[in-house]
């Protein structure tokens, strides 16, 4: 744990692609993940995290610098995770969902989620099954079947382009 | 943690960017994302994906899980109103499409187009509705628009201008239930818990009911608030033949648990609404004067820890000639909350602004309007 002295810790966390970054102990420990090895004392030399690439990571420290800035209030952390995640692709996020998982960030899960949500509303079929990279793998009638459940309820409710 | 399980198959080899979402674990896909999209888009759209996401989308933990989301995510408000020819749907989400949807009624009701169904509660994204020309009881999904015929057994329904409803699930069974509280001849208020049935399982019978006498309420809005394994209902006890008969303002509430009818003193004796929020009973009334006020009980039956809460100002605008405001919803921040004032029209009042906005007229004087959560519970 942080020395009393005043100083503040910093820690070296290696990417699974061999980048090293250096960060503040106290925005590092936002990663529940990294907070235990803290206090198992394994932070001593080079945390590894074996899950996250660079790019990814980079992001990620990014986002701990930049909520751990901001003082106890909960209007103005929104804000800045809307911002923060405002300009990601659908890829990038969905790299960040997987490092917040496996960094146990549950704020950074919470936030990354609900973006990835966002963007798949009223998304095609389509759409999903490329993002995904799902075969359809159900027969012209199972699919009539399905499309059919819901036939006397949506007429008229539209959905984004399938692009 | 979620732990990648042999559910991610389809890799397409020479796409390594729909690898790194494929690579999303199907738990995590589930718990963290799937839940958080609105059960339409689920059911129309994200069904059709593949089979195994249909399996997902249609299991009963999934189910509980995107409601249990659904139902903590203040910031979307739903509301629904029955008017004689169509329901009407509004969200006021932040940011949410400002546009109302219409649901059609559906072509297999045999509702009468002069009259509107009665809305006699709404759980878990369900809306239990009345028919009252043909005596039917459905259980409506505005999510996924599936609409089901319900049979109760032995229903009596004694006095349509004058009864307590109620809609959910029994907290001592979890089977979903309606609760209806009437007069019956004499002197003693009714109040019957009716499991609904589907046509299917029509033969089970069960009803459980509690009667008390030497009692008569007017209710002054029929839809139950439940909190602490009970339900609540702004009444005011009639005159039963009694000479120096005081009229008094009560909470009534029934107890699933202890199958009791209890009364709970309202604060002041004006005609008033009851809602729930925050684990707390809140009234509203006018007052003497003619300004809505609302109060909270602070302590759940202890008629001393009713509290003012705030004045309901309508400038001259107002709520000049309304008898009485029926709440359906407040703001996660507490600051709006949307009421029904007198059957007349919804609107949204701030607290902080003291402003109202008109949300809509009723058609009907009949129209009831009521929230609801957006779901995937099946209406069977």
């Amino acid at each position: 744990m942080a020395a009393e002295t005043g100083t503040p810790t910093t820690l070296t966390l290696k990417s699974n692609d061999d980048e090293l970054f250096s960060v503040a102990e106290s925005a590092a420990i936002l990663s529940v993940t990294i907070r235990n090895m803290v206090e198992d004392g394994c932070a001593g030399g080079v945390i590894p995290l074996d899950n996250v690439d660079g790019k990814t990571l980079a992001s990620v420290i990014t986002y701990m610098n930049g909520i751990s800035a901001i003082p106890a209030d909960e209007e103005k952390k929104k804000s800045y995770r809307d911002k923060f995640l405002s300009d990601k692709d659908f890829e990038t996020l969905a790299d960040m969902v997987l490092a917040a998982n496996y960094l146990n960030m549950s704020c950074l899960m919470d936030a990354v989620s609900a973006k990835i949500a966002q963007v798949m509303e009223k998304k095609s079929v389509g759409w999903v099954r490329r993002k995904f990279g799902i075969e359809n793998d159900y027969t012209p009638e199972e699919e009539a079947a399905v499309k059919e459940e819901h036939k006397w309820t949506f007429e008229g409710v539209e959905t984004d382009d399938d692009n | 943690m979620a732990t990648t399980t042999e559910e991610n198959r389809n890799i397409p080899a020479d796409s390594p960017r729909c690898e790194i979402l494929s690579r999303i674990p199907a738990d995590l896909l589930r718990d963290e994302i799937l839940s958080r999209i609105p059960a339409t888009d689920l059911f129309r759209i994200f069904r059709l994906v593949s089979r195994q996401w249909r399996r997902l989308i249609s299991s009963p933990e999934f189910i509980q899980i995107h409601l249990k989301r659904s139902t903590a995510d203040e910031t979307q408000i739903r509301i629904i109103i029955a008017d004689p020819t169509a329901m009407t749907y509004y969200n006021y989400a932040p940011g949410a499409t400002k546009d109302p949807r219409f649901y059609p009624y559906p072509p297999s009701s045999s509702h009468r187009y002069d009259s509107c169904p009665i809305i006699l509660g709404s759980c878990d994204g369900l809306i239990c509705l009345y028919e009252g020309a043909n005596q039917r009881f459905s259980v409506f999904n505005p999510s996924m628009n599936r609409y089901e015929l319900r049979l109760a057994d032995k229903f009596r329904w004694l006095f349509l201008t004058n009864y307590a409803s109620w809609f959910g699930r029994n907290p001592c069974t979890g089977e979903y239930v309606l609760v209806i509280g009437s007069r019956l001849q004499g002197s003693h208020v009714d109040i019957r818990v009716y499991e609904l049935k589907t046509h299917a399982a029509r033969k089970s019978r069960s009803i459980i009911h509690q009667k008390k006498h030497g009692r008569d309420y007017k209710y002054f809005d029929p839809v139950g608030k439940f909190l602490h394994g009970a339900l609540h209902w702004a009444a005011c006890t009639q005159p039963m033949n009694e000479p120096h008969f005081e009229k008094k303002h009560v909470i009534v509430a029934y107890d699933f648990g202890k199958n009791e009818i209890l009364e709970i003193p309202a604060p002041r004796e004006f005609p008033f609404t009851v809602g729930v929020v925050d684990e707390c009973l809140f009234v509203i009334f006018g007052n003497a004067a003619q300004v809505f006020e609302l109060w909270t009980m602070r302590e759940y039956g202890v008629k001393e820890s009713w509290t003012k809460y705030a004045n309901i100002e309508g400038g001259t605008e107002g709520f000049k000639y309304t008898q009485l405001l029926v709440p359906l919803a407040f703001s996660s921040d507490r600051d709006e909350l949307i009421v029904d004032a007198d059957r007349k029209k919804v609107v949204k009042y701030s607290f902080k602004e003291k402003k109202i906005t008109l949300l809509k007229n009723h058609d009907s004087r009949e129209s009831i309007a009521i929230s609801y959560v957006d779901s995937l519970v099946p209406a069977k």
